[in-house]
């Protein structure tokens, strides 16, 4: 039962309580039209990234589409005109029949997905970022170059489609984890500490992912808790009504104040709704056995997570349980240090020092295996599992928008991030390998070994995932006070970057959704 | 590519200055537009304005309405109420910072409006400052709840001294802790019905600490913590004299931009906050116990209301071909802005409060307070100790304020007299021009000029078509920017000679400066023969006085001044010509006009 009682008190009523002095319509939006909209947005979003580079020449189809391999341009079959830019996408199934996989990093077990894999490469972030706490769902702020340019904490994408009623139809955050932040917190970090993380955004609060100690344990237990801690810490907003209601009552003000005081009570009403909204039902906690014979060790603590491998497939699964449980519709997967330098996962590159060091030093081979294991042991095993049906022949994958990223690009840069996207059908043109680096206009570098060039804004990717689960600008531009700036930093573009590459102008196209990848 | 570029820039910034100061309706498409010979460009007030407009009406006041407090002073009065001036050991900084940090801004909105805005009058109430208030309110009753007994000694401080950490503390004194809370957010005592409210919300909590979350919570979404709730005091018809609780919350809002702390609760508790000698009293307590503060709060008004700039110079290659040799604006430039805005800082903040003297004083004087080592060279002038007396400026190049750097620096790669006309037309003496139709079709700075040989007036006078109705507006603008062009864009002295530079940085040739013009001082057009000059004239008019105490009221009350103002106004002007400033504005305060409020 919650500490905190709720009378759900709108501001007719409260009004009626005045006895008729005041006559307001009712607001329109309190309840009925957000109670309709409940079902329409079954969509979901799960993003994972980790750390140091993530080598695009391995993830992405090798060989193709360099200016210094000019004959692998016919490996493309389509160009993308936009303005003066040309991009060129490529069919992974083509490639799988010429190759025999999509590339070193997406090897043949990955070759009966391809149909609902998107792979992009060639998006820009304007500057060094180094290991950015964040960026990949665009808070530059904790980048190097945050720091740089003394950005203030940015939201990140995730943070908005939890604070949209457009997300979560029947009520902001009020689902039982609004992001559940799994592993460590690095992809999801937005370094503004609000209310989110007042209301509980994943276990921890404060923008902290889940720590090792117990963390499996968490999830498993809190997605079948009665709803009684964090969001229940709403507050005694229809007490506040009342001192309005003294105050205008009872006190020396005039009609104006009146008004005033009218449109805070609006806003209160507004607070109310959303956080009274009703917490999805958890249902019967299951046994272990419902993993099966391989049940998850949650015992797991700082100290025991040896087994990694072990430790990777529960996570797994109890992301995938967190989903069809309807426990979540968002969740980050942040793999950082702690992880990655227990256990084998390390064992490609002998340490995390290592590791680090191969980012630089643009080791790919040592990189990609790195890499690799994570994104089989966690992405690949939650797309696969989230590939069953949901409803009759629509399953939950197609309603889940998946992707994977680096924290950083090529040797620790902002050029050229790589990554793969996976799920949402009704979003994106899948089977399909985007290459958003126009290598004609000649422009060309080399980061981390890997040769890059003129890309398009990544921003643009942030804006096709929010607007294909639903959001609108109304929902991320100027929200969330000082915390805001996400996408406003954005209009810094054309100083800050351009010049890399000889300005080629590509501001004119931050604000807009990349074409062609998105329907 | 690059000289392009920087076209580009110089055409934009002259066309936003020219939209915010030149236009007004003076585009040439408003030529034919015969409403706009109708504007009175000229509308400002002297003293003697002030007086008669006063003697014409009965002593009264213009209505202002229901303010919420500004983002500082709702910053301002929390960290009063939790931290370190009550606990310093297991502060509640980690849990309401990053709350707080959710608050908007409050935008200054400035750009085409006929008279300055100050921040303040932002008074919007959206979705996102409630949700921020709600995250500040959560954060504080979490700490409140969750702080273990070891840590929470404080809490004595910040409810009430019979609190004892490890102890729950007897109805007796539960109910002071709240109480006491009370008073600081509130800014007066709960009344009956305000703490029952509480009382009631409280039930709903499972212990004591839980429960004193709630109340917490509760007080800080309350509309008495929210606004400035000026609503108690003695009603005659529709206007309110203030009690002393409103009295002490109004002087610690204006004076240290946070809620009156508890000895000027006390003295409100003992109603000594009613008479002229009582305000005196406590405005000279908050001036010895808190001038950091009050200086601060003097800053935020005066920074506003010259719209002193924090912008670092433009960094490209002719900035930096323009720069003076003892800095580059590349490496120093933002450093340099920083010593701009400390020098006029410390000119206000020496004259009004360290050596008082009248506004006048401000306006005329030939000291500099430049420090460091790049700004008095820039001036050719010693740096100043900040301790022994200010150096004097050479002869004949500043007085005052208008000619410290940081009014003169445009921080682009050009001057705008039009921006420095603007300034002295709008902010200093208040002449506005009446309804501003929207701008339109207004060219920028012909780009063709860009490395010509032609001084920054020829092209700024290029702009406005001499024989158009733009000039009704403009001929008043541009007689006071135009003598500006004394200085450089960095704030240097010409010595009557321009250095011309392409955008590309190469040095094109000089050409003389003309900065004399006929404007408008008091009563009539004076030829002046550049700033200096007509600062001396305007400083022996009463109009910056007047226009002054506008500027003030309009800060302080949130609002723009009313003829129902103008006998306050006008004892206000009237003490800043013959008292020291913080005389002036004590005068202001301590008039019984200050504790009036008029029910709109």
């Amino acid at each position: 039962m919650s500490k905190f009682f709720f009378d759900p008190l709108t501001r007719r009523s409260f009004i009626q309580g005045l006895g008729g002095l005041v006559v307001v319509p009712l607001l329109p939006s309190l309840f009925g039209e957000k109670a309709e909209a409940a079902t329409l947005n079954t969509k979901r979003f799960i993003a994972m990234t980790t750390p140091n580079q993530l080598p695009s020449n391995h993830l992405f189809p090798s060989g193709l589409a360099t200016s210094t391999v000019p004959a692998d341009l016919a490996a493309y079959a389509t160009t993308i005109n936009e303005g003066r830019f040309n991009y060129r996408s490529t069919s992974l199934a083509g490639l799988i029949a010429s190759r025999g996989q999509i590339s070193p990093f997406l090897d043949s077990s990955l070759n009966p997905s391809a149909s609902k894999l998107a792979l992009f490469r060639g998006l820009d972030m304007p500057g060094r970022i180094d290991h950015g706490r964040g960026t990949a769902l665009g808070n530059l702020a904790a980048s190097h170059l945050g720091t740089e340019k003394k950005y203030k904490p940015m939201r990140t994408m995730d943070e908005f489609l939890a604070n949209s009623t457009n997300f979560y139809t029947n009520g902001k955050l009020s689902y039982r984890f609004p992001i559940l932040r799994t592993g460590e917190s690095s992809i999801s970090t937005s370094n503004v500490s609000d209310a989110d993380s007042s209301l509980g955004l994943g276990i921890g609060g404060n923008n902290a992912g889940l720590t090792l100690n117990g963390n499996l344990s968490q999830i498993f237990d809190k997605m079948y808790e009665s709803q009684t801690n964090s969001l229940n810490k709403a507050p005694i907003v229809d007490q506040v009504f009342a001192s309005v209601r003294d105050v205008m009552a009872g006190r020396k003000i005039g009609a104006s104040d009146k008004r005033k005081l009218e449109s805070y009570m609006d806003t209160l009403s507004s607070l109310h709704q959303s956080l009274a909204s009703p917490v999805p039902a958890p249902g019967a906690k299951p046994a272990l056995s419902f993993f099966g014979s391989n049940a998850p060790n949650i015992g797991h603590t700082a100290t025991a997570v040896n087994d990694v491998r072990q430790y990777y497939a529960d996570l797994a699964k109890l992301i995938v349980l967190a989903i069809k449980t309807n426990s979540t519709k968002l969740i980050t997967i942040g793999i950082d240090s702690a992880l990655v330098s227990a256990g084998e996962c390390i064992s490609q590159t002998g340490s995390v020092t290592q590791w680090h060091l191969d980012a630089h030093a643009g080791e790919t081979a040592r990189l990609t295996a790195a890499q690799k294991f994570i994104f089989d042991s966690v992405f690949v095993e939650v797309m696969n599992n989230l590939n069953v049906d949901e409803t009759a022949g629509v399953t939950y994958l197609d309603n889940t928008m998946m992707m994977y990223m680096g924290e950083c690009a090529n040797g620790h840069s902002g050029i050229g991030f790589t990554g793969v996207l996976a799920g949402h059908t009704g979003a994106l043109n899948l089977g399909r390998a985007y290459d958003f680096t126009d290598w004609s206009l000649g422009n060309t570098l080399t980061t981390g070994n890997v040769p890059i060039g003129p890309g398009q804004p990544i921003n643009r990717l942030w804006l096709g995932l929010m607007k294909s689960l639903g959001l609108t600008p109304a929902d991320y531009l100027s929200k969330y006070g000082n915390g805001s700036s996400t996408f406003g930093i954005w209009n810094e573009y054309a100083t800050t970057y351009e010049g890399e590459f000889g300005n080629v102008s590509r501001a004119n196209y931050v604000g807009t959704q990349l074409t062609s990848l998105f329907k | 590519m690059l000289k392009k570029r920087t076209l580009n820039i110089v055409s934009l910034l002259a066309l936003l200055f020219t939209v915010t100061y030149s236009m007004n309706g003076c585009s040439p498409d408003f030529a034919a537009d015969e409403s706009l010979y109708s504007l009175k460009p000229y509308r400002s007030s002297t003293v003697a304005e002030l007086k008669s407009s006063c003697d014409s009406q009965i002593e009264d006041i213009e209505p202002t309405a229901l303010r919420r407090l500004s983002t500082q002073e709702y910053n301002a009065t929390i960290h009063a109420i939790f931290q370190c001036e009550y606990n310093c050991y297991y502060s509640a900084s980690p849990y309401l910072d990053p709350a707080l940090d959710t608050l908007p801004s409050d935008a200054k909105r400035d750009s085409i409006s006929t008279y300055v805005r100050f921040s303040n009058l932002d008074q919007q109430m959206s979705d996102e400052r409630v949700a921020a208030y709600h995250s500040v309110a959560l954060a504080a009753a979490n700490y409140i709840e969750t702080l273990p007994p070891a840590q929470d000694g404080g809490f004595g401080r910040v409810f009430d001294s019979c609190f004892v950490s490890g102890v729950t503390p007897d109805v007796t004194c539960q109910d002071k802790m709240i109480r006491g809370f009370g008073l600081k957010a509130f800014r007066r005592p709960l009344s009956d019905s305000q703490f029952n409210a509480i009382k009631t919300a409280m039930a709903a909590g499972t212990g004591f600490k839980q429960q004193l979350g709630f109340a917490v919570y509760f007080i800080l979404m309350s509309p008495d913590f929210i606004y400035h709730l000026e609503s108690d005091g003695t009603q005659i018809g529709t206007v309110l004299t203030l009690d002393s609780y409103g009295v002490a919350s109004k002087i610690s809002y204006l004076l240290m931009g946070r809620n009156p702390d508890a000895e000027l609760l006390t003295r409100a508790s003992q109603n000594k906050l009613q008479t002229k000698a009582e305000i005196d009293a406590a405005l000279e307590y908050i001036k010895a116990t808190y001038p950091a503060l009050l200086k601060d709060q003097f800053w935020k008004f005066t920074s506003e209301w010259l719209d002193v700039s924090t912008t670092a110079f433009t960094n490209n290659t002719k900035s930096n071909a323009q720069s003076a040799p003892e800095f580059s604006v590349s490496s120093q430039g933002a450093a340099v802005r920083s010593d701009m805005n400390q020098e006029i800082r410390s000119m206000f903040e020496y004259y009004i409060f360290d050596h008082p003297q009248t506004y006048f004083d401000l306006l005329t004087n030939q000291k500099s307070f430049a420090r460091g080592s790049v700004l008095p060279a820039l001036y050719g002038v010693a740096a100043w100790d900040g301790v022994s007396a200010p150096p004097n400026h050479v002869a004949g190049q500043r007085k005052g304020f208008l000619t410290t750097a940081a009014i003169l620096t445009p921080g682009a790669t050009i001057t705008h007299p039009f921006t420095t006309g603007g300034l002295v037309h709008k902010h200093i003496l208040c002449r506005e021009f009446g309804d501003t139709p929207e701008p339109k079709n207004f060219p920028g700075l012909d780009q063709t000029q860009e490395g010509a040989l032609t001084s920054t007036r020829t092209k700024y006078e290029q702009l406005v078509p001499r024989a158009s109705a733009c000039m009704s507006c403009h001929s008043s603008i541009e007689s006071l920017g135009m003598t500006f062009q004394s200085y450089d864009t960095f704030g240097r002295f010409r010595n009557g000679i321009e250095k011309v530079h392409a955008s590309d940085g190469s040095f094109v040739g000089t050409t003389p400066v003309n900065t004399r013009t006929t404007p408008l001082v008091g009563t009539g057009l004076v030829d002046v023969v550049d700033a200096v000059d007509l600062i001396g004239r305007i400083a022996n008019t009463t109009e910056p006085q007047a226009c002054l105490a506008k500027q003030f009221l309009r800060y302080s009350y949130s609002r723009k001044d009313g003829p129902r103002d103008s006998c306050a106004l006008y004892r206000f002007a009237s003490n800043l010509q013959t008292a020291t400033t913080w005389d002036a504005v004590k005068s202001f305060i301590d008039d019984d006009w200050f504790k009036k409020r008029r029910l709109d």
